[in-house]
């Protein structure tokens, strides 16, 4: 009953779903895009394509030999004009690969529905998809669907809470493509053999959650099938939370979801599980929501992956002023980004664009010891105490406060009335962890 | 005395206050005795040589030398440690010093300083975005590797200068300057800088260095910064010795073949390269 309680500890922001209402907008002609090597968890693809080349949509272009990792496709048909290394968000260098359009958006040749028999071929297939999870961490799907032996999951939970303010691209998804996320979700408990489903969506959403229900009693899986609102409530469709408010499993410390037999996945990305089981066109366009206050018109598009941030803003209707500041993502998780001409990611929602007024950041001021951070924290952490520890480098600090465990949701930031930067400090406490860990591998290996 | 204490003595008889005064001083005999014992049988023996060693130490524990503090190296060298050359902090003299006390002949150490090899100001290099977050290197260089146009230059918060205990780093015009006066060398910085831009160099013998880390064609470094290092490699053409090499589009000058002769300081298009002299001087 208290876990109760403590699962459902989050904040309230602003939703600002303005764009719930809009058809999302099919984009199709981009003079040019940009397409990352790394664009998921695990080892970065190495380019197999090259300066010249003539590429057409869906040719693969990055692989790595590597199980964690997932294929990269071209987006769009033209030729490669660059291979080159760029800084990426976290200050490491990725590679990219440049396409410049011909125009015609030629499909490849190698783009057929895949013809699968077992369970392998499912996963196989999946792999070859580049799908990879579409809720914002970009872990690749192939990979969560082949669990360690004894923890395969008994159930699916599929997440459309989609909590974040300002996002709707999944709300838009399940309304234009409920029958195929369905379809996803069906074909994906047979092959694996789940034997149930459970779709997880905030109560603010009853009428996609009612076109679900619909679309579950007419594929005749009510039985295995089942709708579970939510409370509305941010971070309601953070992982370990939203297991255990689907399935009342509670995730163990460092663990992953097959730990406690679940396997989560985005309502995004078994809409493309359906479509590629179909058509056999991999992942190459993202659907997102544009919105913030420097954009003129806010809407819905779906984009080829790599496409630049500006060319898309520009063909919905430009800036109303010139953006302050451009994040990757939603108001709470999102990345701001260093430069406007990067490329969208297999795993955005979401671009946002706002004026000065919106982006300002007010000075971080001294904690006052209200615990407001502790109370809103929905994985029971002391955010203040993790950032005290992270700012003065006390390992054994960061370990007894579990810095591990945060999952960098930002309600800590969000609600505190001194503005400190919480989520900074504890990402910094988390990479201190990491280094030292590091270290002592590189230690022990050193004795050997 | 007042009359009244007189009356108040006067009632009680010798015996009564002789008796408490008794039992007390007994108490504090036994008590007195049980220490001095107990002080004897556990009592820890102190090595004198280390006292000596330790008093001639800088006693600015900061582990410079390897060991936890100078107590950890007074207690090394006093049990028959052999390097006398472990503390920088001391100064060039420590090893003669500490040589006298071990009866062990030990020549003066030439402890390096530690150095910038940015020189990235604020007018050599420009902004790529607005930074917000908090003020520490290394924090800003978890963000898109740093607000600096120059992603290998120094970012000028100054965590080496929180991590330098001798006052000997400063934050001038967006980069940090060494105060070669004031390095006690004893590289705490070193690890502080999330650029590794901190090096140790020669305090006696300074030759000319290439103050630049990037390692981008020279197109890309032009770009970020007008001081770093094209790689034109007319440094390499010009130098007598031999000394200088390319290191992935970055010249890198050895100060073991460097004459000081200055030419690569004159053909340098840049400017990246500088003198042996300590910029800190003309500031």
């Amino acid at each position: 009953m208290i876990h109760n309680l403590i699962m459902r500890r989050g904040v309230h922001p602003d939703a600002s779903k303005n764009t719930s209402e809009l058809p999302t907008i099919r984009l199709e002609s981009f003079a040019k895009v940009q397409i990352p090597m790394s664009m998921h968890i695990g080892a970065p693809c190495a380019p197999c394509a090259s300066v010249g080349d003539q590429v057409s949509v869906g040719q693969k272009i990055g692989d790595s030999p590597a199980f964690m990792s997932a294929p990269i496709h071209a987006s769009i048909s033209g030729k490669v004009t660059a291979v080159k290394k760029v800084v990426s968000s976290s200050g490491s260098s990725v590679e990219v690969v440049e396409i410049e359009s011909d125009g015609l958006n030629t499909i490849h040749d190698s783009v057929k529905p895949p013809v699968i028999e077992s369970r392998a071929d499912f996963i196989k297939a999946i792999r070859e998809s580049g799908l990879v999870g579409l809720g914002g961490a970009s872990f690749p799907t192939h990979v969560k669907m082949s669990p360690p032996p004894g923890k395969e999951p008994d159930i699916l939970v599929i997440n459309a809470a989609e909590c974040e303010p300002f996002i709707t691209a999944d709300y838009r998804h399940i309304l234009e493509h409920a029958d195929e996320i369905i379809e996803g979700i069906i074909s994906t408990m047979n092959w694996l053999g789940i034997p149930k489903t459970v779709i997880g969506i905030e109560d603010n959403k009853k009428d996609a959650a009612g076109l679900l229900r619909f679309q579950i009693g007419k594929s005749g899986a009510s039985d295995s099938i089942r709708v579970k609102l939510l409370k509305t409530i941010y971070p309601q469709g953070a992982e370990k939370p939203l297991i255990f408010n689907t399935t009342g499993r509670k995730v163990p410390t460092g663990g992953l979801p097959h730990d406690v037999h679940v396997m989560v996945l985005n309502v995004a990305t078994v809409r493309y599980v359906a479509r590629y089981l179909k058509t056999g066109m991999p992942l190459v366009r993202k659907h997102l929501t544009i919105d913030g206050s420097a954009v003129a018109r806010p809407c819905n598009v779906t984009a080829p992956i790599g496409s630049f941030i500006m060319d898309i803003v520009d063909q919905i209707g430009g800036v109303k002023q010139s953006p302050a500041k451009v994040i990757m993502g939603g108001p709470m998780m999102g990345v701001a980004m260093d430069r406007d001409n990067v490329g969208i990611l297999k795993a955005n929602n979401a671009i946002l664009l706002f004026d000065a007024n919106d982006a300002a950041i007010p000075e971080e001021s001294p904690c006052i010891r209200c615990s407001k951070c502790i109370d809103v924290c929905p994985m029971n952490l002391m955010p203040t105490g993790i950032d005290a520890a992270a700012r003065a480098k006390d390992l054994e600090d960061l370990v007894r406060f579990n810095t591990m465990d945060c999952i960098e949701c930002g309600c800590c930031s969000y609600i505190c009335p001194a503005k400190r930067y919480l989520v900074q400090g504890i990402r910094m406490g988390k990479q201190l962890l990491r280094d030292s860990e590091a270290k002592k591998k590189a230690a022990v290996k050193g004795e050997q | 005395m007042p009359i009244n204490i007189l009356i108040v003595l006067s009632s009680f008889s010798f015996r009564e206050i002789l008796i408490p005064v008794a039992i007390l001083g007994g108490i504090a005999l036994v008590m007195g005795l049980l220490i001095a014992l107990i002080s004897r049988l556990f009592s820890v023996k102190t090595d004198e040589l280390q006292v000596e060693v330790m008093s001639a130490l800088p006693q600015a524990n900061c582990g410079a030398c390897g060991f936890t503090g100078c107590e950890g190296y007074a207690k090394w060298l006093a049990s028959g440690g052999q390097d006398m050359g472990k503390c920088p902090v001391g100064g060039p003299s420590l090893p003669i010093t500490l040589g006298k006390i071990l009866g062990v002949e030990a020549q003066a150490s030439q402890p390096p300083v530690a150095h910038v090899m940015c020189k990235g100001t604020n007018e050599n290099t420009s902004k790529r975005y607005e930074y917000t977050g908090t003020k520490t290197c290394a924090s800003a260089h978890a963000v898109f590797s740093g607000p600096n146009s120059c992603t290998y230059g120094c970012i000028g918060f100054g965590d080496c200068v929180e991590a330098c205990q001798f006052d000997a780093i400063d934050i001038v015009g967006g980069i940090a300057v060494i105060n070669e006066l004031k390095c006690k060398s004893c590289e705490k910085c070193v690890p502080a800088c999330p650029k590794k831009l901190i090096f140790m160099i020669p305090k006696d013998h300074k030759t000319y260095k290439v103050e630049c880390r990037n390692h981008w064609p020279g197109g890309e470094t032009r770009k970020h910064c007008k001081v770093g290092c094209i790689a034109c490699q007319r440094c390499v053409k010009v130098c007598p010795t031999l000394a200088i090499h390319m290191d992935n589009n970055l010249a890198v000058i050895d100060p073991e073949k460097c004459i000081n002769c200055g030419k690569c300081f004159e053909v340098c298009p840049t400017k990246s390269i500088s003198t042996p002299e300590n910029i800190y001087m003309h500031l």
